[in-house]
């Protein structure tokens, strides 16, 4: 797999920490980090990543509703769910805003890589 | 030491011993008043401290916090008590916490939270959570490839249609021209001749319309024009056409109504559309016709039964095994160099466009036998 750019976004800073960590040492690049949905959607269309990791509860606007505008700018963006919310309804609200991925926190190194391996093959090769 | 000392000491000690993580806030500033030893010993002494700070690294109060719904408006303790799972991404483990609001010796009123580790509890349902995740994935993935193939469908059917209607232009001349020949002069065989052509452009005619029928039956877009129609004198026709068309013995398909001969005056009558119905026994007709060995007779039985009426197509000779299962599916044929496999496919479709079933019994040895059910009159009125 091509090493990735990729936008964190997320309102936790110990999150953001362990996610650039882990994305960096999986050998790509973390491009953008937004703390909150609105700077996400914001951001993104200057910013272009090949993948967003994106939380769902965030202060000013959470990650769903961050997700439909982004794809509404760029339907084919990739945008991986990386969450603490595993209800069903949260996951079928984020699928059908456009997400790619859903992977539920703690997040580990193994998991991240294949969750970024499975959707990049299947989306950015 | 002073009696709220005292209280103050018997409660910590009291929470000291409690085997699970609980801290205590001031709900009017969020500083940490008391954290027990369980807490104590993994994140050391907080007391003083903001609990957003000390405990989730967030400089403002937590998007989750309950401190809000634990105290009433005349600020005392509300009574509610609230239960809820937490991830902490500090220690990336999963609590439950379960939240309450109380009166502190020393006047403060302040939230105890007692913290549960349900990490390995969690991990169960969040592995379950990404499998559902995962299939919802694949579902609309699957719904995408669905419609694109849809679209390809559509657009292929379109093409289709418009060939069709291609094709039927030059069938004027072909079908038109013939007729008139004979007044510019040709002999017998000239005649004949022209007469093939002009037969042969007809049953190309025929064959364009029969496939649009049977794409409007396959996509039920076909819309039945039912009026009466005497099976018994179809199935004669059929019968007749079929013989001089494929076989040339001299009785090779007999027609029966209630065991008995079926003669001109007989009739057995259902709701559908003729042509429709010459279509259905024809075709299969046709298939028993090819499928009997030379000089065996085919039989066309016609009946009632149940509300029904029956038409039962016979004949010498057995169906493939690996065939009986699919001897109504599309494209599926036998021993005929050049069958088409969409005789007894499309016979199904018009029959069930009358409402009704067809069915193969290859249980008696050496002998094949189609039965269809019509919906008598009666008995289609009946059905919603």
């Amino acid at each position: 797999m091509r090493p990735l750019n990729i936008m964190v976004v997320d309102d936790s800073n110990l999150t953001i920490k362990k996610m650039v960590k882990m994305i960096e040492d999986l050998g790509h690049k973390v491009v953008h980090v937004a703390q909150n949905g609105r700077q996400a959607a914001e951001d993104y269309p200057n910013v272009r990543p090949d993948l967003v990791t994106m939380d769902i509860t965030m202060p000013d606007m959470d990650g769903i509703e961050a997700t439909r505008r982004i794809m509404a700018v760029d339907d084919k963006a990739v945008i991986i769910m990386v969450t603490s919310h595993g209800q069903e309804q949260m996951v079928m609200d984020a699928i059908e805003a456009g997400a790619k991925g859903y992977v539920l926190k703690p997040v580990k190194m193994e998991k991240l890589a294949e969750h970024l391996e499975a959707v990049a093959g299947k989306y950015l090769s | 030491m002073s009696g709220n000392m005292l209280e103050s000491s018997l409660l910590e000690t009291h929470f000291d011993v409690i085997p699970f993580g609980i801290y205590v806030v001031d709900v009017a500033t969020h500083d940490l008043v008391f954290v027990n030893r369980h807490f104590r010993d993994r994140l050391g002494d907080l007391a003083g401290r903001k609990c957003h700070e000390a405990i989730y690294e967030s400089p403002q109060p937590c998007l989750f916090c309950k401190i809000r719904n634990l105290v009433g408006r005349d600020g005392l303790p509300s009574g509610k008590t609230y239960i809820f799972e937490h991830f902490n991404d500090k220690d990336d483990r999963w609590y439950q916490l379960q939240e309450k609001s109380m009166s502190w010796p020393d006047g403060r009123v302040v939230k105890y939270s007692i913290a549960v580790d349900i990490t390995e509890l969690k991990e169960v349902q969040n592995r379950l959570a990404e499998a559902h995740a995962e299939l919802a994935l694949k579902n609309r993935e699957l719904s995408r490839q669905n419609e694109l193939l849809q679209e390809n469908v559509r657009l292929r059917e379109h093409v289709d249609r418009i060939a069709r209607h291609d094709l039927k232009t030059p069938l004027n001349a072909l079908i038109g021209i013939p007729p008139l020949l004979p007044d510019y002069g040709l002999n017998e065989e000239g005649r004949k001749l022209a007469q093939m052509m002009e037969e042969a452009g007809i049953t190309m005619l025929n064959m364009i319309n029969r496939t649009f029928d049977l794409y409007r039956l396959e996509t039920g877009g076909y819309e039945l024009a039912p009026v009466d129609v005497n099976l018994a004198a179809v199935a004669r026709k059929a019968a007749q056409d079929v013989v001089a068309s494929v076989y040339m013995a001299d009785e090779p398909v007999r027609v029966e109504l209630s065991g008995q001969g079926c003669g001109d005056g007989e009739s057995l009558v259902i709701r559908g559309e003729e042509l429709l119905c010459y279509s259905i026994l024809s075709n299969l007709v046709k298939n028993a016709v090819e499928a009997a060995p030379p000089g065996s007779v085919v039989t066309i039985s016609l009946g009632r039964e149940g509300g029904f009426a029956v038409v039962a197509i016979s004949n010498p000779g057995e169906v493939p095994v690996g065939v009986r299962d699919r001897f109504f599916q599309k494209y599926v044929t036998s021993g005929k160099r050049d069958g088409t496999g969409l005789g007894a496919y499309s016979a199904l479709l018009a029959i069930k466009a009358h409402g009704g079933r067809a069915k193969l019994d290859a249980s008696q040895p050496g002998r094949t036998t189609v039965t269809i059910f019509f919906p008598l009159p009666e008995t289609a009125s009946a059905v919603p």
